[in-house]
């Protein structure tokens, strides 16, 4: 990357499939009439939510996170430990741990929420109404003290996680759940697991994952910057010697014998209609493979001995701002617009056998 | 001179062996004294804001500025804010807070100034409300950036009872004060007043 706007930067994705509930009290004088009634509405939600003790809780003015099950044993306790702080969010939402859903029970405005306006943190949190006055001023969902309405976004499980960024083009990820919209954003869809380790390349900024629940419910999570893992292509010989002499041929940028219909092809026609196929087949006999992965990348020595690394993600870096993405089984070149500083799939066609700056050898797309 | 940072991640600043904060004591820093248990009531804060409401340090208003800090309170109050924030810390003495306001005036407000500052370890939403400060004010030195004038009144002590000293903006507070040159104004000092709020002074000999 020799673009200065442009790094190679990894993110860590950490995300329940079921969300992690913070339930945050208010201790104030404000709130002291109503403490029984936040406990009594706990004690609902205990009967209604598997295993409730794994769930946190905090105090407003706090940043002390207790589990959900000492409350229900010590409430009075905590409530006592916690007496007269002040209701303010800025110390709970600092400390939290960022994929956190948290459900605030209280009374009376919460005096510091204005500095959290458009906040993932906010937008993660809904209020639940003790009291008469509005909690929010309308900057958040306030919802009433009902266990049932409670208990059902508590449950509702992550149906879809997107991650999109104009600037930022996905070029690996660790969970093959995900795919690579035409968008040009990562997506997974009912999967097993949503967390992921991700790599991008754009410009530096915070990412975040907007998060869909099947009860409509939509968040946004942020994605903590991780340290880049070593890139491995992971070369292997192409023990077909038939294959490795096509390879060899495209690399001189000569033509080769097809052995289909032992015609003289050009390097980019890969492929050859054979008689009884209904589409047409690949030349090589060994490189497709099963499953057929996204890109190749092939390099020759001084030698001849040409090597080979199956690139099973649907994106590949061909150099500085420039990749090829798999679209509907279709390869397509996308640029990095130093203007609108954002990715752009191009009409480009995506050429065969072209140079890889960085790894010095040349990709081929064989779907 | 010198920047550091306090325990609520508010910047003071050192000169001329002289400690104070740079800027009144916020809300934001005071409702960190008033999230510990047991003290000063939530019910106590809302009638206090009632006074002068709060405005979030994040995108405020240039008119909203005097409601970032923590004014309406009794010197009584503003010393239970000062024992929890640092043993050392203290109202300033009407000739200690006039010598700093003469100090930083002289201290032009330069791109190191700036640097200096904001290397000092300040919490990031300090910094927004210090950037969007900066944008607002546009200050040619040091004291203005303090809001020596222009601000809020501040408590300090006197030989007799605590005054106040400062020369806020006519829409908060309708005045012609100098505040290098004035006698503290005492005529407020038993009572709470909106207009009234104060600066830390870290005493060097207790730290």
């Amino acid at each position: 990357m020799t673009d200065p706007d442009l790094h190679r930067l990894t993110y860590q994705l950490e995300l329940s499939t079921h969300q992690r509930l913070c339930f945050v009290l208010d201790a104030s004088d404000l709130a002291a009439s109503s403490r029984n009634k936040a406990l009594q509405l706990l004690a609902e939600m205990q009967q209604l939510i598997p295993r409730f003790q794994d769930h946190k809780v905090m105090f407003l003015g706090s940043g002390v996170v207790a589990s959900a099950g000492d409350l229900i044993k010590e409430g009075a306790r905590l409530f006592q430990a916690n007496d007269k702080r002040l209701s303010c969010i800025t110390p709970v939402y600092e400390s939290a741990e960022p994929d956190f859903r948290f459900v605030i029970l209280a009374v009376s405005p919460i005096f510091d929420l204005q500095d959290w306006r458009d906040s993932l943190q906010l937008s993660r949190s809904v209020f639940v109404n003790l009291g008469t006055e509005s909690l929010t001023g309308g900057l958040a969902v306030e919802i009433p003290p009902d266990s049932a309405r409670l208990t059902d976004l508590a449950q509702s499980p992550l149906s879809r996680v997107t991650i999109r960024s104009a600037g930022h083009l996905p070029v690996s990820w660790n969970n093959a759940e995900y795919h690579l919209d035409k968008d040009l954003a990562l997506q997974a869809k009912t999967a097993k697991g949503f967390s992921l380790r991700f790599c991008v390349v754009g410009p530096e900024a915070e990412l975040s994952a907007d998060c869909l629940f099947e009860n409509g419910h939509k968040e946004s999570v942020c994605a903590k910057r991780s340290p880049s893992p070593e890139e491995n292509p992971g070369w292997t010989r192409i023990e077909s010697e038939q294959d490795a002499t096509i390879v060899r041929e495209c690399i001189r940028e000569k033509k080769f014998l097809c052995p289909y219909c032992r015609r003289l092809h050009p390097r980019d026609e890969l492929k050859c209609k054979v008689p009884g196929q209904f589409l047409p087949t690949s030349v090589f006999t060994t490189l497709s493979g099963n499953p057929a992965c996204a890109f190749l990348l092939v390099k020759m020595d001084d030698s001849g001995r040409v090597d080979v690394s199956r690139i099973e993600r649907s994106v590949l870096l061909l150099g500085e701002g420039r990749a090829a993405i798999l679209v509907d089984r279709f390869p397509q070149i996308t640029v990095f617009d130093t203007l609108s500083q954002a990715w752009k799939v191009t009409e480009e066609r995506f050429e065969q056998f072209q140079f890889v700056e960085g790894v010095s050898a040349y990709a081929i797309c064989l779907r | 001179m010198q920047f550091a940072c306090d325990k609520t991640g508010f910047p003071v600043v050192t000169i001329e062996g002289l400690t104070l904060s740079l800027l009144p004591v916020t809300k934001l820093q005071f409702e960190r004294f008033l999230c510990e248990p047991g003290g000063l009531s939530s019910s106590w804060y809302r009638q206090l804001l009632i006074m002068n409401p709060r405005a979030s340090c994040r995108g405020f208003a240039d008119k909203e500025r005097e409601s970032l800090f923590m004014t309406g309170i009794t010197p009584e109050e503003a010393t239970a804010f000062l024992s929890w924030l640092d043993p050392s810390a203290r109202l300033p003495q009407e000739t200690e807070w006039k010598r700093f306001a003469r100090l930083l005036q002289q201290v032009p407000f330069t791109r190191e100034t700036e640097e200096s500052l904001f290397g000092s370890g300040i919490k990031s939403s300090v910094g927004e409300l210090l950037k969007r400060l900066i944008v607002l004010l546009k200050p040619g030195n040091l004291g203005e950036l303090a809001l020596i004038r222009n601000g809020v009144m501040e408590w300090v002590t006197t030989r007799s009872k605590p005054g106040g000293l400062g020369g806020p903006r006519p829409s908060f507070f309708r005045n012609t004060f100098d505040p290098y040159n004035d006698a503290p104004l005492g005529h407020f000092a038993d009572e709470r007043c909106q207009y009234y709020g104060f600066r830390v002074l870290m005493d060097q000999e207790g730290r």
